[in-house]
């Protein structure tokens, strides 16, 4: 047996649609057999039918506003998808820099490695981190980090350099666990993109998401409005930020690795 | 698919013009909120695949723009008593009446308005949008059980809030 306050809860799931099986059954029945909740019910109909009926007093002279704003929605080009770019450049990043980096680890504590990452990206957009070094050239770069660091560490060239669809801006040394770390500045579509690399043994990769792709875990963050893509490879971590909206992870991935990609 | 999906969003203008009036309380802050809307989705439809709800996801697309400038203007969220309450007040004026009765439907109209923003968008969403708790929770991103507990404290605030007004006019 049902009691009243159970049913009285019910009313509102009820008339929203929302009470189903069982319960429904139950509710029905105690309805037919009890004239006080018969009246809540009522009421609480009618209550919910006023409020549905003030959709119709909202009014917006709109018909111009319409018109123009459907007749830009429908020139609009969408652009190359951008998001492709994205994981092409991080998945392109991590093959190369499979033949490229050697074994070197810090012996230092584990640290927050993304949030790190995500820090230093925000200084470095904001100024607070200008880059010791300025070029476009991937030799110019992996040169200056020659020597500087405590690991080996190599940028990769783009394969199609006429095709490429971002721009290396430069790069610097960053503190991390007493000693340096490498911080790579690009910018993608009139974005900055950072990515920061330093010895596994004192970062770890993390994400809410793990992306499995040849043969190495991604894991896909975001934090304070960035996506975070992090991963672990021959004995270096990297962690590259971006902002980028509404960003959907499995579809570009399938698009671009559908060879090699497993389910994400 | 991208056709379909802007012709979605175009069907979707009308609701999300009278969602962002609701919100926002006036005309050329809401047609902004809108165009910036559809703007963004049409810029992130590669997101979305075909089973998308292509209406909930703009209106999500919306609320975060409006809570992002609410941010800019330092507006200070409001304390939401979330508990479960059962039918409470009584409602003794049936939606014939309302529609006839112009002075009372502007009386719920104010109601409604003086309501803060958590209830009054529930509201909206649920009675003039009609989604279900599911797409209200995604699009709120909060879970089903908060969805439910705060339309039932949306209504009896709106119930409450419009008997005051009703009774101080009679």
């Amino acid at each position: 047996m049902i009691d009243h306050k159970t049913i009285k809860i019910w009313i509102n799931l009820y008339l929203d649609g929302e009470l189903a099986g069982d319960e429904l059954e139950l509710f029905k029945q105690h309805i037919k057999e009890c004239p006080d909740c018969t009246k809540i019910l009522k009421q609480q109909r009618d209550f919910i039918d006023s409020i549905r009926a003030l959709k119709d007093e909202v009014k917006i002279q709109s018909k111009d506003f319409k018109t123009e704003l459907t007749k830009q929605i429908e020139r609009f080009k969408p652009e190359r998808r951008k998001t492709i770019k994205y994981i092409a450049f991080a998945g392109i990043i991590a093959i190369l820099l499979i033949i490229t980096i050697s074994f070197i680890y810090f012996h230092s504590e584990r640290t927050d490695f993304v949030k790190i990452a995500v820090e230093n990206h925000m200084r470095q957009v904001n100024g607070q981190l200008p880059l010791e070094v300025v070029s476009s050239s991937e030799t110019e770069i992996s040169n200056w980090f020659n020597g500087k660091l405590k690991f080996n560490f190599r940028l990769p060239r783009y394969p199609d350099p006429s095709n490429q669809p971002y721009r290396i801006k430069g790069a610097r040394l960053v503190a991390l666990n007493n000693d340096y770390a490498a911080l790579v500045s690009y910018e993608m579509d009139n974005r900055p993109m950072t990515l920061f690399v330093a010895p596994s043994k004192s970062a770890t990769p993390y994400g809410k998401r793990k992306v499995n792709f040849k043969e190495i875990d991604f894991y896909l963050d975001t934090r304070d409005g960035f996506n975070i893509l992090s991963w672990t490879d021959k004995g270096l971590t990297y962690a590259l930020v971006f902002d980028f909206e509404n960003f959907d992870w499995k579809k570009p991935c399938i698009v671009c690795h559908s060879q090699e990609t497993k389910e994400m | 698919m991208i056709e379909k999906i802007k012709k979605e969003i175009i069907n979707s203008i009308d609701s999300l013009l009278r969602y962002a009036i609701v919100m926002v309380g006036n005309e050329e802050d809401a047609k902004d909120l809108v165009q910036e809307t559809c703007y963004k989705a049409l810029k992130n439809m590669n997101s979305l695949d075909e089973n998308s709800n292509v209406k909930a996801w703009l209106f999500t697309i919306m609320r975060n723009l409006w809570i992002n400038q609410r941010k800019r203007s330092q507006i200070s969220p409001v304390q939401l008593d979330e508990t479960i309450e059962d039918v409470c007040d009584e409602w003794n004026i049936n939606p014939e009446e309302l529609l006839i009765n112009n002075e009372v439907r502007q009386i719920l109209m104010r109601a409604l308005n003086e309501l803060p923003d958590a209830y009054r968008e529930i509201l909206v969403l649920r009675y003039f949008e009609d989604f279900s708790y599911n797409e209200i929770s995604k699009i709120l991103n909060c879970p089903v059980g908060t969805v439910m507990s705060r339309l039932n404290r949306a209504r009896e605030k709106l119930k409450e809030t419009f008997l005051k007004i009703y009774e101080k006019k009679q």
